[in-house]
């Protein structure tokens, strides 16, 4: 289907903000952050450089009590290269708040896998297969799951895939037409540094996709498609942006070559003609995370498109199918890199989604052609339409009730506990103390506390007030009042009572009080 | 099937600024809006203006410029906030790129 450009701008402008209209739901009705811990360490980066109006060299006490060690290379400093969570942070600076600001400049970030999807679709199979693609995407529920549980990074870092291989392909095609165009290699050079910048997994997948379209470029012309100087200076572009973070550039090196994955199907042969097999090593993740019908869509009839759509590429086999197939296989191997005990392969799992989607549009595009041309027009017409709207029936709908439904409740920071921490940032409380959480209804929820009220705090859910030299205990009844759960109310009264006597309360508001202990 | 409604290209991208403005206000006020559009101004057009200088077709510069943008132009805000005030790197790091992509262009003439 031909398009007008500016139309096409237009409508692609508004499957964006769908998107993000479905991404920010979370955050619409309730302002309070939410995740798992991993998202309140993310969270805390940028709202520690926002409210201080700097960036952080030296971790502060109450995040390196958590992560200092995370860099191995040097510890107490940054563990991820810092321009994520700069740009967060520059987001906060123009919202003026921590809260709504970096969540939406989050859902921007990780949503941006719609954006490069739907641009690789439409430069090599034209609008319809993009349009599709991109609306399909909107909906993964897996990609959606992980940026609710907060690997916010890691969703954002998928989304060069398609964008460096794209970089690649032109690049090729333009030595091989003798019409040499570097730049598109220089681009995918600074978009590979940017990719390492924002997760080193979703760098080593593009890593990877490279190697595997390489290879194939290579058996399909059986001669180098590519000039050694353009090659070297990207690599040499490559290395001097990834060197402006040396600690964490070096962080992810040290790691890579000593993170020993513990794996159970390694050297297991079936496990190479399953997509997925749930480790052991991946608790809390729910047995659905492993569904393909709750994940991607209706079993019967999508896995078919798939199949159909690797054939009509492989059939095909020209440029632009090469990388489509390319970008299948690497993706195949990171999921199978468990087979050699390695790789943290249930992560690269969640990166299904973003071909499979494409492969099957690709399907559906194919079994059209066999349609005698006079009826090709309407019979594609109708097709992909019945395809739409059975996809969005099937996963547009729970995935709509996922988000408007998340993290309700005491799940968040309740108001009483906002208050603290309000408080608690403006209080005399030194800054390198270490407070016990009594009455914490999880650990994630005394990680929001404990990032947002900067800081430490030890979760009563985990350890014992004695495992600690403790400073100040925070007395939380509110969460067990809200749920109503008097049972609990009582024994923490009790607790109270026994154990906090010589305690100086320092702080006494709505179901909450905080304790200095002589120590 | 060929839709052949003309439309300038400043008013596409006034249709478009305006959407994406009423998406900001409706969801998330005027918080929303000044995130949304701060981000365009400091992610994207810096590096367009850098881009626009090599022969790239408009969509490729328009996806290209975001993508490198968020990792680039906070890299450089990183290293000043390291030194002066977070907000002030921003706007410096804003000024450098930008005007970057403007001696670009002079030194392409």
């Amino acid at each position: 289907m031909k398009i007008n450009k500016n139309i096409e701008a237009i409508i692609v402008t508004l499957l964006y903000l769908s998107c993000l209209y479905f991404w920010t739901l979370p955050i619409q009705n309730n302002s309070m952050p939410y995740g798992e811990v991993d998202a309140a360490s993310h969270y805390a980066v940028a709202d520690y450089t926002y409210s201080n109006d700097r960036s952080i060299t030296s971790l502060p006490y109450y995040i390196d009590k958590r992560y200092g060690q995370d860099n191995v290379f040097k510890p107490h400093v940054l563990w991820y290269p810092p321009p994520f969570h700069t740009s967060l942070a520059i987001g906060a600076v123009f919202g003026g708040d921590s809260n709504v600001p970096v969540y939406l400049v989050n859902a921007i970030f990780a949503s941006l896998i719609v954006l490069a999807v739907y641009f690789i679709m439409r430069k090599f199979f034209g609008f319809e297969a993009a349009l599709i693609s991109g609306f399909l995407l909107i909906f993964s529920m897996r990609d959606i799951m992980i940026y609710l549980w907060g690997q916010w990074p890691e969703r954002m870092g998928f989304a060069y895939i398609p964008l460096i291989l794209y970089c690649f392909y032109k690049y090729c095609i333009s030595y091989l037409n003798k019409d040499e165009k570097p730049v598109y290699l220089y681009i995918m050079s600074l978009l590979l540094a940017v990719n390492f910048f924002i997760h080193p997994m979703d760098f080593f997948h593009s890593v990877m996709a490279l190697i595997v379209v390489s290879l194939l470029f290579l058996i399909k012309e059986r001669k180098l498609f590519f000039n050694i100087k353009h090659i070297s200076v990207a690599i040499i572009l490559f290395l001097l942006v990834i060197s402006i973070f040396p600690f964490q550039s070096m962080n992810v090196i040290v790691r890579s070559g000593s993170e020993q994955a513990v794996m159970t199907g390694s050297g297991d042969v079936s496990r190479l003609f399953s997509w997925f097999k749930p480790q052991k090593d991946n608790p809390g993740v729910p047995e659905s995370y492993f569904s393909y019908r709750d994940m991607i869509g209706p079993l019967y009839w999508t896995i078919p498109l798939i199949f159909l759509g690797v054939l009509f590429l492989l059939l095909r086999r020209n440029k632009k199918d090469l990388v489509m197939l390319g970008w299948l296989i690497s993706l195949y191997i990171m999921i199978h890199l468990d087979f050699i005990g390695k790789g943290r392969v249930h992560r690269s799992l969640s990166a299904t989604a973003h071909i499979f989607y494409p492969l099957m549009v690709l399907g559906l595009i194919y079994l059209v052609s066999f349609v005698p041309k006079g009826y090709k027009r309407v019979v594609k017409g109708l097709l992909m339409i019945l395809f739409v709207v059975f996809m969005f029936m099937t996963v547009g709908s729970p995935v709509h009730t996922t988000l408007e439904n998340t993290y309700q409740g005491v799940s968040r920071v309740n108001p009483h506990q906002y208050d603290l921490i309000q408080w608690l940032r403006q209080s005399d409380v030194p800054e390198n103390s270490d407070i016990y959480h009594m009455g914490s209804i999880s650990l994630a929820k005394t990680r929001w506390i404990w990032m947002m009220g900067h800081r430490h705090m030890i979760s009563s859910s985990v350890a014992n007030i004695n495992d600690y030299n403790i400073t100040h205990v925070f007395m939380d009844y509110s969460d067990f009042v809200l749920i109503g759960d008097q049972n609990t109310v009582n024994g923490l009264q009790e607790w109270e009572k026994q154990n906090l006597l010589n305690g100086t309360v320092i702080y006494d508001r709505n179901y909450i009080r905080v304790y200095e202990l002589e120590n | 099937m060929n839709l052949k409604i003309k439309l300038d290209d400043k008013i596409t991208m006034g249709i478009i600024l305006v959407l994406i403005a009423l998406f900001s206000f409706i969801f998330f006020g005027f918080v929303g809006f000044k995130v949304i559009f701060g981000m365009l101004l400091v992610f994207f057009l810096p590096f367009y203006l850098i881009l626009d200088n090599f022969n790239l077709s408009r969509g490729e510069k328009i996806i290209f410029s975001f993508f490198i943008g968020i990792g680039i132009f906070p890299a450089l805000v990183y290293w000043l906030g390291v030194i002066i005030s977070f907000k002030l790197a921003i706007a410096l790091s804003f000024i450098l790129f930008v005007s970057l992509g403007i001696i670009l262009k002079k030194f392409k003439k």
